[in-house]
């Protein structure tokens, strides 16, 4: 596997975790603030995976 | 004599060699790993009630850690896509920013979080007197909810009483000035009752008793160690307080409010070290051994950074080669931050 798989995985597990922790912020209302951060992070995650999945097709990784 | 394969893939594995020994590596760290995580669970679900500690970690500085972390690994395979397209600028700028990254994050660690669990002071109360701190354990409030309960007492250790014998003064004499003490005779009798606490800072601040101190205190010939008086954390100086009862994204430490513990009624105490508990022994075995890796990490990514032979001066002579020993540091920097990425939510959040 090259860096270029790991890399997509990572960003797969990062995305889940952030939904994660934005669950875990939501959930009887703990951290309503945290929960929206997560949940904007692992949407900005999601985007960067698929950028990061075409940019990488272009190129010779 | 040039060695075969550092460059190109070996025909047979469709892998160049540093690849093939990093993947087989990282086989070695999931099992090391693995058998940590399964040490977690098993001692979890073994705990007792009361035993297993929830929320004592700062979830805005793990969840900044993490994030530093993630960024980190965006940034690793920057430098390596910058390197294949022969951009030694670029690779210059993101490996820096990687490196900066992961010292970031092991300053957070050693700077904040960890020295911050030794100042802390924890005292497991003995079964048969816990109802006598209930104002402390709020225990009934737990139970009319259904909930487990508390048989920890936790805070900022303010002073210990201790009883002395005057036979042995010269020894608890020396032992206070070693370690910065005051002591002042007890009102209430003058010749054995003495209280000790570390003497304050240039703001005139208290300064407390670490637990380690109040440990060894304990071991000094002749003392007797009588009660702690400690600024007890939120959940104890308000145990009833529904706030109290879930987990708490915003860490608050220690109190003013006062509680005193007495030495009998207690079953164990020590700062937050890993011999406090399960929890606190397989928390620093798991987040010392990561932050090793990540030291290591840092130091490898530093050596491919620095204008010297192996390093970053090989992008002249052979950038393909460069580029190969990026993509394993890059892949060793992923597998560190996907631990992470496990140890962050079980230790932090649940």
């Amino acid at each position: 596997m090259s860096l270029k798989a790991f890399h997509l995985f990572f960003i797969v597990l990062a995305i889940l975790l952030a939904a994660g922790c934005a669950a875990w912020g939501f959930v009887n209302g703990l951290a309503p603030a945290f929960g929206f951060t997560c949940s904007g992070i692992a949407f900005v995650l999601v985007i960067y995976g698929v950028s990061f999945l075409k940019k990488s097709r272009k190129l010779i990784l | 004599m040039q060695i075969p394969h550092e460059v190109t893939a070996r025909p047979d594995t469709g892998l160049y060699n540093a690849k093939l020994g990093i993947w087989l590596f990282l086989a070695s760290e999931v099992m090391l790993f693995g058998g940590l995580f399964s040490a977690y669970i098993f001692l979890r679900m073994g705990a007792e009630d009361g035993y297993w500690p929830h929320g004592l970690l700062n979830v805005p500085v793990g969840a900044g850690n993490t994030a530093i972390l993630i960024a980190s690994s965006v940034t690793v395979v920057l430098a390596w896509a910058s390197l294949k397209m022969r951009k030694f600028s670029q690779y210059k700028l993101w490996m820096g920013i990687s490196i900066l990254c992961g010292a970031l994050f092991l300053i957070v660690k050693l700077a904040y979080e960890w020295p911050q669990k030794f100042e802390h002071f924890g005292a497991f109360i003995k079964k048969d007197a816990i109802e006598h701190y209930e104002k402390y354990l709020g225990n009934h409030h737990l139970k009319e909810k259904g909930l487990p309960p508390r048989v920890e007492i936790s805070g900022h250790l303010h002073e210990v009483e201790i009883a002395a014998d005057p036979a042995e003064k010269e020894k608890l004499e020396v032992f206070l000035k070693q370690h910065d003490l005051e002591a002042k005779p007890d009102e209430h009798d003058a010749k054995l009752q003495i209280v000790c606490s570390e003497k304050k800072d240039k703001d005139g601040k208290r300064e407390g008793i670490r637990p380690g101190v109040a440990e060894d205190l304990e071991k000094v010939p002749g003392v007797k160690l009588i009660a702690f008086e400690l600024g007890l954390d939120p959940i104890n100086a308000a145990p009833d307080n529904p706030e109290s009862d879930k987990p708490h994204f915003l860490y608050k430490g220690p109190t003013e409010t006062p509680g005193k513990i007495e030495r009998k009624d207690v079953e164990f105490y020590s700062s937050f070290a890993p011999k406090h508990s399960s929890y606190f022994a397989v928390y620093f075995t798991i987040t010392g051994l990561h932050g090793l890796h990540v030291l290591a990490g840092v130091l490898i990514m530093l050596y491919f950074w620095l204008p010297i032979e192996g390093g970053a001066n090989m992008f002249k002579r052979n950038p393909e080669h460069l580029a190969n020993r990026v993509e394993v540091v890059g892949l060793f920097w992923h597998f560190v931050d996907l631990v992470w990425i496990f140890v962050f939510p079980i230790f932090y959040l649940l």
